[in-house]
């Protein structure tokens, strides 16, 4: 806003980056220069500086989504695609979550509920919030983590379990699990009861549950509704119209 | 966060369903007048009783829909919702079944045991309600290990801070040192464990040897805080076994009615 004001005022906003970037400098005069061309594109510009002049002086008064918005850049979910939220004034403390994550993932819980940290009644429990900048993607010797079309970061089955992605993830979100498999055949493996020993150790995290029809089953198996995945976005959003107040 | 809570899911639309059923329920049961009285034996009777049975069912497989982890019938939010709904509405409906007629009998009993059912699951919907957001609003959610270790810590730096001090000195440590271990008989009684007052202490460390009298100020502290935590890891204790004490007697006791519905069924149809 400071570039297109003809009179110099308080920056009312500053900006952070949460990933590595680029960046451009524009100066004043160029820019002030190029509105001189396009006036309507000036008076569009001054239209968008007005509504932010009036959301900042609301975030001014509420005291809420400001504090919000510096405990998401503090956590990385400024980066994050989708993440794992508990609403902790309706979590009953029940760990239904981890209970059907492991069950819908070879009995090991890619979430951990007491895990990660909170503000307010928000609180980010330890799962993968499949970055726009995944860093578990670099030095993935087989190409294993790839990004789907919707954004989420998944594991194929070509992992080899080096661990790069362990050391990686700075969000501590992903584990080497060894996943059990059956010794041979016999009677009993037909009922899942035969001999198991432990398999090669594979990168695990979650997958938000993409073979499954009803979605992640850990938002679906919560009883009172508190978990859910959501965009950070709209986490601004829901502080936003409810006043979130700062703790 | 969210405004909508499992109570309240989809704007009370298990509610309305279970409201509606009974206005249609009881404005059936005002017009029936079969010879005999209104009982159970009576066609509107029967109605509503295989309604109640069925709906009995429905509120079983609860259980059952809350560990299909990968099922896609619904969420267990809402399954959770009707669950609650549906089980209030047939404190009602079972007496309209019965025409409000009770006995000592077996049937009773499984109209007993369902009162005792939902209204332990009342009890539990009230602590989910009034509980949930007091678990994790203590220490910032801190969890209990990393707040016994807190405690341990400052126990054994408390420990430190009274080697070869005087007897004055010692009788603070007394005044407010506490030996709990965390359970039922401590979660009762953790008001009782001591915080530190400033008024009385004042007066104690006035009557310490000048030398011991910094450490003394920094032990009261020390003492106040590890009252503090441990009032608050017992405060976390109470709230997460009052979020589950309920279940003791709401799942046995379902078992007990379903066992009398059976038998109430069973009665019914082959020796009435």
């Amino acid at each position: 806003m400071a570039v297109i004001e003809d009179v110099p005022t308080k920056r009312s906003a500053t900006v952070t980056a949460a990933v590595s970037c680029e960046t451009i400098i524009l100066q004043k005069q160029d820019v002030l220069d190029l509105f001189k061309q396009y006036p309507q594109a000036r008076l569009h510009l001054d239209r968008i500086a007005d509504q932010r002049r009036v959301h900042n002086a609301v975030i001014d008064w509420s005291d809420g989504s400001g504090s919000l918005l510096e405990f998401m850049m503090r956590e990385g979910l400024t980066d994050a695609e989708n993440v794992l939220l508990i609403d902790s004034d309706l979590c009953i403390g029940c760990d239904n979550c981890e209970t059907a994550c492991a069950a819908t993932h070879g009995g090991y819980s890619r979430l951990d509920r007491k895990g990660g940290k909170s503000f307010a009644s928000i609180q980010i429990p330890v799962s993968c919030r499949h970055c726009e900048n995944p860093l578990c993607m670099l030095d993935c010797p087989p190409d294993a983590l790839m990004r789907q079309a919707n954004g989420e970061v998944v594991i194929r089955e070509t992992c080899i379990g080096c661990g790069n992605c362990v050391s990686n993830c700075p969000y501590g979100v992903i584990k080497l699990v060894h996943d059990s498999v059956s010794t041979g055949w016999s009677l009993w493996s037909l009922l899942g009861l035969g001999k198991k020993e432990k398999g090669p150790a594979k990168a695990a995290k979650c997958d938000v549950c993409h073979d499954l029809a009803g979605g992640p089953a850990c938002v679906r198996a919560c009883p009172t509704g508190a978990a859910m995945r959501v965009n950070p976005t709209r986490l601004v959003q829901i502080a936003s119209s409810k006043r979130m107040m700062s703790v | 966060m969210r405004s909508e809570t499992f109570i309240s899911y989809k704007k009370f639309r298990w509610l309305w369903i279970t409201v509606g059923f009974l206005a249609l329920s009881g404005f059936l049961y005002a017009l029936d007048s079969p010879p005999g009285g209104r009982n159970g034996g009576t066609p509107l009777g029967y109605g509503l009783g295989i309604v109640s049975a069925l709906a009995v069912a429905w509120l079983m497989a609860y259980g059952l829909r809350k560990r299909a982890y990968s099922s896609t019938l619904g969420t267990v939010e809402g399954w959770l919702a009707a669950h609650v709904w549906i089980g209030i509405g047939l404190l009602l409906l079972v007496p309209l079944h019965a025409g409000f007629s009770f006995g000592l009998n077996v049937h009773t009993l499984a109209y007993v045991s369902m009162v005792i059912t939902i209204l332990s699951g009342i009890w539990g919907v009230v602590n989910y309600a009034t509980l949930s957001g007091k678990i994790t609003a203590h220490r910032g959610g801190a969890k209990d290990s990393a707040i016994l270790e807190q405690i341990h810590a400052l126990k054994e730096k408390i420990e430190s801070v009274c080697v070869g001090k005087s007897e004055k000195y010692l009788a603070v440590l007394n005044r407010y040192d506490f030996n709990v271990t965390p359970g039922l008989r401590a979660m009762l009684r953790i008001k009782e464990l001591p915080l530190v007052d400033h008024l009385s202490a004042g007066g104690m460390i006035g009557d310490i040897p000048e030398s011991e009298r910094d450490d003394a100020i920094a032990l009261l502290g020390m003492l106040d805080q590890r009252a503090d935590l441990m009032r608050g890891l017992l405060e976390q204790l109470r709230i997460k076994a009052l979020l589950k004490v309920w279940l003791y007697v709401h799942v046995p006791v379902s078992v007990v009615l379903c066992v009398s519905l059976a038998i109430h069924i069973l009665s019914v149809f082959f020796f009435w």
